[in-house]
């Protein structure tokens, strides 16, 4: 019998048996599903973290861990623990060692989206992926107290044009805030996408963040204390404090020393990170969770494929006849073991399929909410080199398990499936 | 049974496979050895050993000479006054002028700067390992500010990254330059323009 009969037999003989085999295949794309989406998520996590800043030597913020500070600073995950003083950050703008320096300063926020306060600097300094500046979409940078630019997806998903007014809400988080709503701010600037967490930024200059703030104390506003926008400008809007600070040194090599006189500074308990070493040791910290995700998924795709031997083992005892009929008429023991083995290799594959079919369309349906609640940004993209591996893994196990059944058939007599049992 | 070991093995290889691995295998401080002892890749390059790259009449423990430390509580002023001596000689630490445009190869410690997805673009190359994190980073003439070539093949890019994920070290041809400290950087350093990377490892490890 040639290869091409034996592989119609063996697909029309799984017809018949179409609702175990189609519900196995089904358990073994679920579990690809799981793996693959586990592998995808950890290299998107990856690359979008580290295209997120680049040609920043130094991320200055008040003593916490490098990891947190770069967390806050960079990817506006979780909130920051303290501030520092603007009097620290001019002395450290002022070293002559640093060529450039950008004050960063976060806690409002606008329909869930992160608002930073900064200065035109950030235009210029800030760079992401490899070594690439920001560029404007339309508009140019805010110049006046209650200008805005805007990123890329908060621009698009709140139909923002330029000329809209906006106003900020106190605190992060969805709903339930406190809003400035006496302070409105207008568009003048929308960015182009980067992939980073600027698409999901609104920025506003350091003095509207004083403005905004100037009738409030303690967190709220003081009821019968309003200070029109009009009269904001009267006031000292020079922040007192910000956040964190980005560092551009003018020579790489003096990093160590910088950040040495940062961390040493005795006026007041600053951190200074290199965003390339905190990186990676936010990835030692997520490693172990990461491996035994994958671990686990690992797991799980060794149990659907052992469901896979059973359902094929079970249906051998149906097929007894069918098996000895063939053999009847002619198949060679060696063509039954094809067959079987067919039969498995089929499955896994159908499985691998539509796992990767359905891990697309999580993809496209999970994408908002991890861009917005974890800053991952997922994209659609052709499978990786490391779920090509996977996928080899499990069809490797899934054609090694189905030799076990396939073995089994093999060793069936002609006789034990022609005789009938009473 | 075989298929079930033949399974158990092919977790196992996926889990190994992952391609981060935690905790570095090297102690804090530990240095890469005598690094004439490595093979040479290349005659055309000079191998390096980090103690070339201080100038021989450089003493930053000038201040140090005088004092009889035994005598000395930590406390002391003048201990106190000798060390901050010491580091500021660390932080001026003049580099060797003869070495520029050299054509160099020399092994030491990745410390990552800038990187692109996974692939490292621009790292700090030092002598002993966990200079960026646990023990104080060295003078400024045992740092080296290493910038990748636009196009690298792809093992030697593979070799870098997999050096950065553990602060590993590594080997770095290519031509070094001198920055002098009279210059408008405001300080004296190193910088390799590098042509091709390979694995290093330390003896007798």
């Amino acid at each position: 019998m040639s290869m091409k009969y034996l592989l119609v037999l063996a697909a029309r003989s799984a017809w018949n048996r179409k609702l175990t085999l189609g519900l196995t295949v089904m358990a073994v794309a679920l579990s690809v599903t799981l793996l693959l989406g586990v592998e995808r998520l950890r290299e998107q996590a990856h690359k979008g973290f580290s295209l997120s800043v680049s040609g920043t030597d130094l991320i200055v913020g008040a003593r916490t861990s490098p990891v947190q500070l770069m967390l806050y600073a960079v990817f506006r995950v979780g909130e920051a623990t303290n501030n520092i003083s603007w009097s620290s950050y001019e002395k450290l703008a002022q070293q002559p060692l640093v060529a450039w320096s950008v004050p960063i300063s976060l806690g409002d926020s606008h329909h869930g989206f992160p608002v930073l306060g900064t200065n035109q600097d950030y235009f210029k300094h800030y760079h992401y992926g490899d070594n690439l500046a920001l560029r404007f979409a339309a508009g140019r940078p805010f110049s006046s107290t209650f200008d805005t630019v805007l990123g890329a997806e908060v621009a698009e998903r709140l139909g923002y044009k330029l000329g809209s007014r906006i106003t900020l809400s106190h605190g992060m988080g969805l709903g339930g805030l406190p809003e400035h709503k006496d302070k409105p701010f207008v568009v003048t600037g929308i960015l182009k996408p980067t992939g980073t967490p600027v698409d999901r930024t609104v920025h506003v200059s350091l003095e509207a963040i004083s403005a905004i703030h100037l009738d409030w104390a303690g967190g709220i506003q003081p009821p019968g204390f309003h200070i029109p926008q009009e009269y904001v400008r009267k006031f000292d809007l020079q922040p007192k404090e910000i956040t964190a600070a980005l560092i551009g040194l003018k020579s790489r090599a003096a990093v160590f020393r910088v950040q040495r006189a940062v961390n040493e500074n005795k006026d007041e308990a600053l951190l200074a990170v290199m965003p390339g070493v905190a990186l990676e040791q936010l990835w030692q910290v997520v490693g172990v969770a990461e491996k035994s995700l994958l671990a686990v998924s690992v797991i799980v795709v060794v149990v659907s494929l052992s469901g896979l031997v059973a359902v094929i083992m079970a249906g051998l005892n149906e097929r007894r006849r069918e098996l000895a009929i063939l053999r009847s008429v002619g198949a060679q023991p060696r063509e039954i073991l094809m067959l079987l083995t067919y039969e498995g290799v089929f499955v896994t594959l159908a499985g691998i399929v539509i796992g990767l079919a359905l891990l697309s369309g999580v993809t496209i349906g999970a994408a908002p909410i991890m861009q917005e609640k974890f800053g991952v940004a997922m994209t659609m993209s052709l499978p990786s080199i490391g779920e090509f591996k996977l996928m080899g893994a499990v069809m490797l196990i899934g054609l090694l398990a189905s030799l076990l059944p396939a073995y089994r058939a093999y060793r069936l007599s002609l006789a034990d499936g022609l005789t009938p049992r009473v | 049974m075989k298929t079930v070991q033949c399974m158990l093995g092919l977790i196992l290889l996926a889990i190994a496979n992952c391609p981060h691995s935690i905790a570095a295998d090297y102690q804090v401080g530990e240095r890469v050895g005598n690094t004439k002892a490595a093979p040479k890749a290349n005659a055309s390059y000079r191998v390096l050993d980090w103690d070339d790259m201080i100038p021989a009449d450089w003493d930053p423990m000038q201040a140090i000479k005088g004092l009889d430390l035994d005598k000395l509580d930590d406390a002391d002023p003048r201990a106190i006054e000798a060390l901050e001596q010491m580091r500021s000689a660390w932080n001026d630490a003049p580099v060797v002028p003869g070495l520029n445009s050299q054509r160099v190869q020399i092994p030491g410690f990745v410390v990552p700067l800038d990187m692109n997805g996974t692939k490292i673009r621009e790292f700090l190359l030092v002598p002993y390992f966990g200079a960026c994190i646990h023990v104080p980073p060295p003078p400024s003439n045992q740092v080296i500010h290493v910038i990748l070539p636009k196009i690298l093949p792809k093992d030697q890019q593979k070799t870098i990254d997999a050096a950065a994920q553990e602060y590993g070290p590594v080997s770095v041809s290519g031509t070094l330059e001198t920055v002098a400290s009279n210059t408008s950087m405001g300080f004296a350093g190193y910088r390799i323009k590098a042509d091709r990377f390979a694995p290093y490892q330390i003896k007798g490890r």
